[in-house]
């Protein structure tokens, strides 16, 4: 089976193809270089994504203050982490880069808020 | 009315003029003062939670509030005076900006100025859509704003129309909100906006993207009921034998920006029909002497590293100017889009020994092609790339010191 993805490490955006014997990626071609390798291998293998959202402030002028996981979450756990998200708050007054959730769903990713809340 | 002095006074405190207003302290000048009418800095930026900010400047991955923040800080810790919540409504005799805040008016001599306006939405009315006018109608950008700062839901079942960036970016934080996003509509046959973000906000939540479609009319009183989709023919012309009915509550609009130029209109600055923004030299000088551009005021830029590059060399240049030092003696090399080159900016080049950058997009996509510039006597430089597009933005930095030719042009040219 080939599966093909377009590399979005740089602008040059080569199309990769993967050809896979069963799970295994046995030959990439398209690259233009090794990074696109490492790209197109997680993609195909365990993609992680940076979880951008917000949460609500309490006893500040604004509703919310926006948060991010400080490093790449398995993009199958987004969805599971926004319901841990949304349950949390902080006060009025956190300021930027505060942790808001450790570990969150056991990963090595950690929720910090990316503003003051004021 | 009181009136007050500055050196150099840059209006808006987006990325573009956080950092102008540092370099112009860096360059030299004395009071540097920085007029916003929001509340609060950052601009756009404040609303763009996401990630995908810096990659280029900061060699970092940051969201928009952090890459902003940092902006603000350095403009404070270099002593960068602001005004927030004070709007600036006109440029007068081409050095005064009159300006309005809840303690009144008042004016302020600069001796030089900024703009850095940013750009705003394009809407329903800039499109025509045919139908009822129902609540539930609304720019991608003003639902970003309602949905990350003011904590409000926009509708359940969102269709989208445009595949530019904050149009996907919206569909991705509806989706992550719980909200059914049932696709991304573009007229165009190709994606407007960067790859990066159709990969992991369209197909990372299964959202499927309609190329070559558009939104015919609009169903449903006092809401939103319906939306009718048609494919479009080569002169994007809808073909209506093919209209389709989409049951939805809410239309998102993500077609595009239109830079904010009412000030440098009324102040008698040519403008270029292209981008809608000023037309500029190599140092960031609009037709008005003293008075400086950057950013998405200048033209619709899709990554702010680019914006904050931009940025400090008009501050740099404002300030030089201010005091006295910007030399306007250098000779002019006007700057065309050649083939498949939509725009080019700046439009003229000011010959001296260092290097300018230039700006430009390509008319539409394409593989394996030579980017060439020529001085009209010969080639001085060129770059193969695997693939253009009109939603990357291009940006080459040439020496322009050994330029002979009489003009400048920039060609895209298949290998
Ligand atoms: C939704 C969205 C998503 C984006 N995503 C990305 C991304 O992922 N990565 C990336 O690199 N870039 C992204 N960009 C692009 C980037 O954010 C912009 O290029 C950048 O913000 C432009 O900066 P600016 O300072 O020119 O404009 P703005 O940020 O718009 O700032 C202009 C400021 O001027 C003020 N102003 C205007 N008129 C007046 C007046 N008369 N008086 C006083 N103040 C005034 C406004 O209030 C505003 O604060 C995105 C842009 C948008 C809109
Ligand atoms: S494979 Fe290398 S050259 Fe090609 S897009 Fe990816 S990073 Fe760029």
């Amino acid at each position: 089976m080939k599966k093909r993805i377009i590399c979005t490490v740089c602008p040059q955006g080569c199309e990769i193809t993967a050809t896979f014997e069963g799970d295994k990626i046995v030959e990439f071609t398209g690259y233009g270089c090794p990074r696109g390798v490492e790209f197109a291998r997680t993609e195909f293998t365990n993609p992680l994504r940076i979880l951008s959202t917000s949460v609500k402030v309490e006893g500040g002028c604004y509703p919310l203050v926006s948060v991010r996981s400080d490093r790449g979450i398995p993009r199958s756990d987004l969805m599971d982490c926004m319901d841990i998200i949304r349950q949390v708050s902080v006060k009025v007054g956190t300021k930027r880069g505060s942790v808001v959730i450790e570990h969150i769903l056991g990963s090595e990713a950690n929720v910090i808020t990316t503003a003051d809340a004021k | 009315m009181i009136e007050y002095t500055c050196d150099v006074a840059v209006i808006g405190a987006g990325p573009a003029g956080l950092a102008a207003a540092s370099s112009a302290r860096e360059a030299g000048a004395e009071k540097v003062w920085l007029i916003e009418r929001d509340c609060e800095p950052g601009g756009i930026l404040q609303q763009c939670i996401h990630p995908g900010f810096g990659l280029a400047y900061f060699d970092e991955e940051l969201t928009g509030p952090e890459y902003a923040a940092r902006f603000y800080d350095k403009a404070v810790d270099l002593g960068v005076q602001f005004s927030f919540d004070t709007t600036v409504l006109a440029i007068e005799k081409g050095n005064i900006l009159r300006c309005l805040s809840p303690r009144g008016e008042s004016l302020i001599n600069a001796k030089s100025i900024v703009l850095a306006m940013g750009c705003r939405e394009r809407t329903r009315g800039n499109l025509i859509i045919a139908g009822s006018r129902p609540a539930g109608v609304i720019t991608a950008g003003a639902a970003q704003r309602m949905i990350n700062i003011q904590n409000q839901m926009i509708g359940n079942k969102v269709l989208i129309l445009g595949s530019g960036d904050i149009g996907m970016i919206m569909a991705r934080r509806l989706r992550l909100e719980g909200v059914e996003v049932v696709g991304v509509v573009e007229i165009l046959p190709y994606l407007s906006g960067l790859t990066r973000n159709k990969l992991q906000c369209l197909d990372d939540f299964d959202i499927p993207l309609l190329l070559s479609h558009t939104v015919t009319r609009v169903e449903g009183y006092p809401r939103v009921e319906a939306v009718y989709v048609a494919a479009v023919d080569e002169k994007n012309d809808p073909v209506l034998a093919s209209e389709e009915r989409i049951e939805c509550d809410t239309l998102l609009l993500s077609v595009g920006l239109i830079p904010e130029n009412e000030l440098s209109r009324n102040a008698g600055i040519e403008l270029d029909a292209v981008t809608g923004g000023p037309v500029v030299d190599s140092d960031l000088q609009t037709s008005v002497p003293g008075i400086f551009c950057c950013g998405n005021v200048l033209h619709v830029n899709d990554l702010v590293d680019h914006v904050s590059v931009e940025s400090e060399l008009a501050g740099e240049n404002a300030a030089l100017y201010a005091l006295g030092k910007l030399p306007s003696d250098s000779k002019l090399i006007p700057v065309q889009a050649g083939h498949m080159v939509r725009y080019v900016c700046p439009s003229v080049i000011r010959q001296r020994s260092g290097k300018s950058t230039l700006y430009f997009r390509v008319t539409k996509p394409a593989k394996h092609v030579d980017l060439q510039i020529s001085d009209g006597t010969k080639i001085v430089w060129m770059k193969s790339h695997l693939r253009v597009n009109p939603g990357e933005m291009e940006a080459v930095c040439i020496p322009t010191a050994d330029l002979v030719g009489p003009e400048i042009t920039i060609n895209v040219l298949p290998q």
